[in-house]
């Protein structure tokens, strides 16, 4: 056993460089590669961490959006959704008014057309029942026809009121015409004068004034004496008017039963 | 037989020596630095790591662990010294696989001069700590008279730790060579199996000593 004084020396320095050369080349590398790595994962936790909350963040501000426009959706759905009920009702009220209008037409029509069958038929009837009148007046025409009906027109002014014959007579007297008497046959000169003096004498206030004669075959039968718009005598017309009268009340009693009969069924 | 590798001198001129004890102990120096050096050129920083540099991070991070577990202070200022003596007499003792291989560790020199790195180490950490007039004053403590006792186990303790290795280490050697002269076969084997793990324990009480006398030291 030996202690070398040397060998101690040598080896305290020996020691104390190799502490030096492994600081170099040993510690010094590895901590710090080691502290850098810890470092970088650190850093990247909590980039990561970073990114994380970044897309929670997002997710978040995603889902509401998502939320609001789900909200505007059902509001427009909603909307919408009103409006075309509000257009339909919109539409079926003007179906309705149309249907309304059309129904009021379809009446209106109707009136007219049934106005216009009346007209027709009353002319219908009035020409047939002229043409009948007049074949069978044709037939029965004859001096003694003709002196009735003068009668008749005689009696017609006869029986006029007092005031009806003043009021004709302002008239004639006004008028710068003479009075017509219209025909539907010639009247012979007896015949005018009898009716002449006739006129003369119930309406005339100056005698002298002339009486006109003229002819009128739309009278059919009868005699008529017309002074500015008044018209005095007896004609076929008068009886054709309640002809007509009468055709006009049996129609309106048919509609009203067809339209009784209508409310009933559905 | 050489009990030890001092008395074996390759070279010498006047008082310059070079014997078994300082050409192996540059021949550890020459693995440890090298190999550290191979390694840590290319040292990369990344996730990606080779073999080698995995194994070097796990041994300063175990010593770091170590120091940082009985000190319980950073330990990179203490890394240095504590790591390269345990690297150091590890190695030393491992390298005695090797044929014709002597441990520097086994030549009192080297513990000796380990012990005083120790020695000189611990007070100038404690200085560089807590302050001279701080570290001085814990040999006055609890009173004056505990003083000298101080100073004693100081020096005592640092005795103690080169005494350790060099004994366990010469045993080894010893009881190796004791019974390679009476069994040669087999039994030697083992033995040197056994020296290699008490090697190791040794490097193992060694650096934690000297990190507990520091410990001790630096903490108020």
């Amino acid at each position: 056993m030996q202690f070398d004084w040397f060998t101690y020396l040598a080896q305290l320095v020996n020691f104390g460089i190799l502490i030096l050369l492994l600081r170099r080349f040993l510690y010094g590398p590895i901590v710090s590669a080691m502290s850098q790595r810890q470092d970088r994962i650190s850093q990247e936790f909590q980039e990561a961490e970073e990114k994380r909350q970044q897309a929670q963040t997002e997710e978040e501000h995603y889902r509401e959006q998502r939320t609001q426009f789900e909200r505007e959706r059902e509001g427009m759905l909603e909307k919408a959704r009103r409006e075309a009920r509000e257009h339909r009702e919109e539409l079926e009220q003007e179906a309705r008014e149309q249907v309304q209008e059309q129904q009021q037409q379809w009446r209106q029509e109707l009136e007219r057309d049934r106005e216009r069958f009346l007209h027709n038929l009353q002319r219908h009837a009035g020409q047939q029942t002229l043409r009948i009148a007049r074949s069978a007046l044709e037939d029965l025409a004859d001096e003694d026809l003709e002196q009735r009906i003068i009668h008749k027109f005689i009696q017609e002014i006869d029986s006029l009121t007092e005031d009806e014959r003043n009021e004709i007579a302002d008239k004639l007297q006004k008028s710068d015409e003479p009075p017509h008497v219209y025909s539907v046959f010639e009247l012979d000169e007896e015949q005018r004068r009898e009716l002449s003096d006739h006129i003369r004498d119930t309406l005339l206030r100056n005698g002298r004034q002339s009486i006109e004669f003229a002819r009128a075959p739309e009278l059919v039968c009868g005699l008529e004496l017309r002074v500015d718009g008044r018209r005095v005598g007896w004609n076929i017309y008068n009886y054709m008017d309640s002809l007509q009268d009468r055709i006009s009340q049996a129609l309106e009693d048919t509609e009203v039963g067809d339209e009784a009969v209508g409310k009933e069924s559905p | 037989m050489d009990l030890t590798p001092d008395e074996v001198i390759y070279f010498s001129y006047d008082f310059l020596v070079l014997n078994a004890t300082i050409l192996y102990t540059w021949i550890v120096m020459a693995f440890l630095v090298v190999s550290s050096w191979l390694i840590t050129r290319k040292v990369s920083v990344g996730a990606e790591i080779t073999q080698r540099q995995a194994i070097l991070e796990v041994i300063v991070e175990t010593i770091q662990r170590q120091v940082r577990e009985l000190t319980q202070q950073d330990p990179s200022p203490y890394l240095p010294l504590i790591g390269t003596l345990f690297l150091y007499i590890s190695i030393a003792n491992l390298l005695v696989v090797l044929p014709g291989f002597q441990s520097p560790t086994a030549s009192l020199s080297t513990t000796a001069a380990l012990a005083t790195w120790v020695f000189v180490s611990v007070p100038a950490y404690a200085i560089a700590k807590r302050g001279i007039v701080a570290y001085l004053k814990d040999y006055a403590e609890p009173t004056i008279i505990m003083l000298p006792l101080r100073l004693l186990s100081e020096i005592s303790r640092t005795i103690s730790l080169a005494i350790r290795l060099f004994g366990n280490m010469v045993s080894n050697r010893l009881i190796g060579a004791i019974f390679l002269l009476v069994i040669p076969l087999i039994i030697p084997a083992v033995l040197n199996m056994i020296g290699l793990i008490v090697g190791q324990i040794q490097a193992y009480i060694f650096a934690i000593l000297a990190t507990v006398y520091i410990a001790s030291a630096t903490r108020s």
